[in-house]
């Protein structure tokens, strides 16, 4: 079973993770795109909006909680305005 | 929070469940092409639910922009200059030409152009070594001026120069103008190879900004001690505004977010494509007033006087060909954009780099889109925008003094009409910026490129600010005859300082967005109505405007930016995390 | 690893919304207006129905916008309904949208916040009732005990 961490982060954050992260032989691959969110950060440096970086991780199931407890604390997505972590299964069999 | 509205609303949907397996395809045993998607048979109806909001959103888009400001000047020469609209009808027709020529266009530039021009360059720095990269770029620089057809608007404009007052203007115009146009095209090339190197190596673009703005600050300053070369300013200001049109622009731009996605060192800073738009606006400025510099040290002033002298009276007259007459000149003008240089691009693509296309058909239309819309435009500035501009420009002096065309001028005591001309020429410069097809286009690269945070809108009504200022103190400039290098030299340190405040992303819309304000609906508004002064109030030229409408952007853009951070950082401040 | 502490939110889904360039903006709107927090765009590229249009793909806009909304459970219907109203995504060549259950999100949350959700089950429960959750209010563990 694999599973998807997803992150919501602050504009070039994104990639400083991914080299971080490029070692870990329990990560199977990273994405990081760019986007743009209207409340995710208290400062909108565009005004209305604010640009911002999306990581998706996919690990294994059992590694799962270890990388996301790594991302949340390794970014401090925690702490405020800095952004937010989210963990999605991906069914390989059909439910 | 919840709106009554939307509770209602979500209450009266009714659901249904369909398992997606039934609409998907099943393999039929023995055709092996089953799964493959089959081509869609659009009926009548369904074509037309596509097809009107396609074409419905693109030409409302327009109808926006051009719309207010053609009714502003019609309104403002009806009531204000209490002078009749000539030709309605045909006014009507040349706008609606506009409109549709500048949806036609911007669609055009969106499926056809942009897509090319990124297209090659993400794969010019792949296939090609950097010096032909380098190449290809210079060359492609030096043809985008001749292309240009403002580039002749300037040059139609040198005749009316008077030789006696401002000698080397007229001597330029005249007679140097095959080196003013190489000139002007080796500026913009050179500022074409010096961006692409910008972000390849992830230069930042603000010390380029200050070498390159101290040096024609520096060299303004020596032309301007120069009695005789003093005039050749305005010249020298407006090449660099105008090198940069409405094809100029997306291509230019188009082929620096390729090459820099491609290349691109730093990642964190999403316009670092950036830039080239701002140096190809500031080196011909040099090229212009080094070779004004080398001129004055070739021929004396006097000696210009008495060949100007001999050369009218041998009193040519020039015959016009069928191809100079509207409407066909207006199509040759809007072939000759565009034609030229998609040939250039198709050449390095297929014999260069030998790509394909990712999708000719969509290309091939918008290409043939990008050319129809730019005739059409062009035949409707002709009949429409550029009629109605030169109307009110011609009547406007009687705002304040007498005019002969209107019996009832002065209309005005001579303050309340100077104050009414400013602001005037103040909205005026707001709409044609509105309108303005390089600045539709940079904006929305702008907004694409940072993923829809920088809207596009916002960027638009700031720059259309500061063309307003500009346009309105360049106009102030002619009627009180202001030296340009006065207003220049102040406003550009203003910028400079602004620089170094901001944030990357500001400093590089910023400068950019200067180079794309003077276009196709902006010069011939400014240039009649700054004719149709400077003939009324007899001032040397009329040059210059034009480049006051260039700063007048980077300080609002530079301005908004910092205003958003200040408003940002006081939001945040009393929350106190 | 440092001994601070991670606050696991459960019971959340994430809704994916893709629709044309330039429509994000009022699905985002309507997605807020019932509740919902933040929401992250980006534009993407999309294939599909276009290609099998001929020229006529010209009509539909290449660009796509990517709207994604963490919402909670409780709302998620409500934010779906909506998204999908104002995406107008019974239209053809409109887009489409789905949904996916999450593990856990983890953000930060005011102290005031996390002190009102970690009261007693019954309390939560009761006030539960009385008013639709937002996403924040979810219930609070602690790091450890959160395993597979």
């Amino acid at each position: 079973m694999i599973t998807e961490i997803g992150a919501f982060m602050h504009k070039g954050e994104g990639l400083r993770l991914m080299n971080e992260l490029h070692g870990d032989k329990k990560i199977l691959g990273i994405y990081v795109e760019a986007g743009r969110t209207e409340d995710l950060f208290a400062f909108r440096e565009f005004g209305s909006a604010s640009e911002n970086d999306i990581v998706t991780i996919l690990v294994e199931a059992r590694h799962a909680t270890k990388i996301f407890d790594l991302v949340c604390s390794k970014m401090g997505l925690d702490s405020p305005q800095s952004g937010m972590v989210f963990q999605m299964p991906l069914h390989t069999q059909p439910a | 929070m919840l709106r009554y509205s939307s509770v209602l609303r979500s209450n009266a949907v009714r659901h249904r469940e369909i398992s997606y397996n039934a609409l998907t395809p099943k393999p039929v045993s023995g055709k092996k092409d089953s799964l493959k998607p089959q081509r869609l048979r659009l009926g009548f109806e369904q074509t037309m639910a596509l097809l009107m909001p396609y074409s419905g959103v693109r030409v409302l888009e327009q109808m926006k922009a051009v719309i207010p400001l053609a009714l502003y000047l019609v309104l403002f020469q009806l009531i204000i200059l209490r002078q009749p609209v000539d030709a309605a009808l045909l006014l009507v027709g040349g706008l609606s030409a506009v409109i549709v020529g500048l949806a036609l266009f911007m669609e055009g530039l969106n499926i056809g152009l942009m897509p090319f021009g990124t297209l090659i360059g993400d794969k010019l720095p792949r296939k090609a070594s950097m010096p032909v990269m380098l190449l290809i770029i210079a060359a492609l620089g030096v043809g985008v001026t001749f292309a240009e057809p403002a580039i002749g608007a300037l040059q139609a404009f040198g005749a009316s120069v008077d030789v006696t007052r401002a000698p080397y203007l007229y001597e330029i115009l005249n007679n140097w103008t095959l080196p003013l146009v190489l000139l002007v095209g080796a500026g913009v090339g050179l500022a074409a190879v010096l961006g692409t190197l910008r972000f390849v190596n992830g230069w930042s673009l603000k010390p380029m900004i200050y070498i390159a703005v101290g040096l024609t600050l520096c060299l303004t300053l020596v032309v301007y001690a120069n009695n005789d070369l003093r005039a050749v300013l305005g010249l020298a200001w407006d090449c660099g505004a105008v090198t940069t049109g409405p094809v100029t622009v997306p291509l230019v731009l188009s082929l620096g977010i390729g090459i820099a996605n491609s290349t691109g060192q730093s990642s964190d800073n999403s316009l670092s494509g950036f830039g080239v738009v701002t140096l190809a606006s500031l080196f011909p400025i040099i090229a212009v007033l080094l070779l004004s510099l080398y001129v004055s040290t070739q021929i004396s002033a006097e000696q210009i006087v008495v060949a100007a002298a001999t050369a009218s009276s041998a009193g040519e007259v020039v015959q016009q060909s069928m191809w100079d007459v509207s409407p066909l000149q207006e199509i040759v003008l809007g072939v000759r954009a565009i034609a030229p240089l998609v040939l250039f691009l198709m050449f390095v693509l297929f014999i260069v780099l030998r790509e394909g296309l990712a999708n000719k058909l969509f290309t091939a239309y918008g290409l043939v889109l990008s050319i129809v819309g730019m005739c059409v435009f062009n035949i409707g500035l002709t009949y429409g925008l550029g009629a109605i501009g030169a109307q009110t420009g011609a009547v406007l002096p009687a705002a304040f003094m007498e005019v002969s065309i209107s019996d009832i001028s002065p209309i005005y005591s001579a303050a309340l009409g100077l104050v009414l001309v400013i602001l005037f020429a103040w909205f005026m410069g707001f709409g044609a910026t509105l309108a303005e097809p390089a600045l539709n286009a940079l904006g929305l690269t702008v907004q694409n490129l940072t993923n829809g945070a920088f809207k596009k809108s916002m960027l638009m009504y700031s720059v259309a600010t500061g063309v307003a200022f500009g346009i309105a103190l360049g106009m102030a400039k002619i009627l009180f005859e202001i030296d340009l290098a006065m207003l220049l030299i102040p406003l550009y340190l203003i910028a400079l300082a602004l620089t170094y405040f901001s944030t990357e992303e500001f400093v590089n819309v910023a400068w950019d967005s200067a180079g794309v304000t003077t276009g196709p609906v902006t010069v011939p508004l400014v240039l009649a109505m700054g004719l149709g002064l400077g003939n009324a109030v007899s001032a040397i030229e009329g040059f210059g405007i034009l480049s006051m409408a260039s700063i007048g952007p980077i300080i609002a853009v530079l301005g908004m930016g910092q205003y958003i951070r200040f408003k940002q950082s006081r939001a945040i401040a009393p929350e106190g995390n | 690893m440092s001994d601070r502490q991670i606050t696991y939110l459960t019971d959340a889904l994430i809704i994916t919304c893709i629709v044309q360039a330039s429509h994000a903006d009022d699905v985002v709107k309507a997605a807020q207006n019932v509740g919902a927090q933040g929401a992250t765009v980006t534009y993407a590229r999309g294939t599909g129905v276009r290609e099998r249009m001929g020229l006529m793909g010209v009509t539909i806009d290449e660009q796509k916008e990517m709207v994604r909304i963490i919402v909670s459970q409780e709302q998620s219907d409500r934010v779906f309904e909506a998204m999908y109203l104002a995406g107008e995504l019974d239209k053809p060549g409109m887009g489409i949208m789905f949904m996916n259950k999450l593990d856990r999100i983890a953000t930060y949350i005011p102290d005031e916040v996390l002190a009102e959700a970690s009261a007693p089950k019954a309390k939560a429960k009761a006030k539960a009732k009385a008013a639709p959750k937002k996403r924040k209010t979810a219930t609070r563990r602690p790091a450890k005990k959160v395993g597979k």
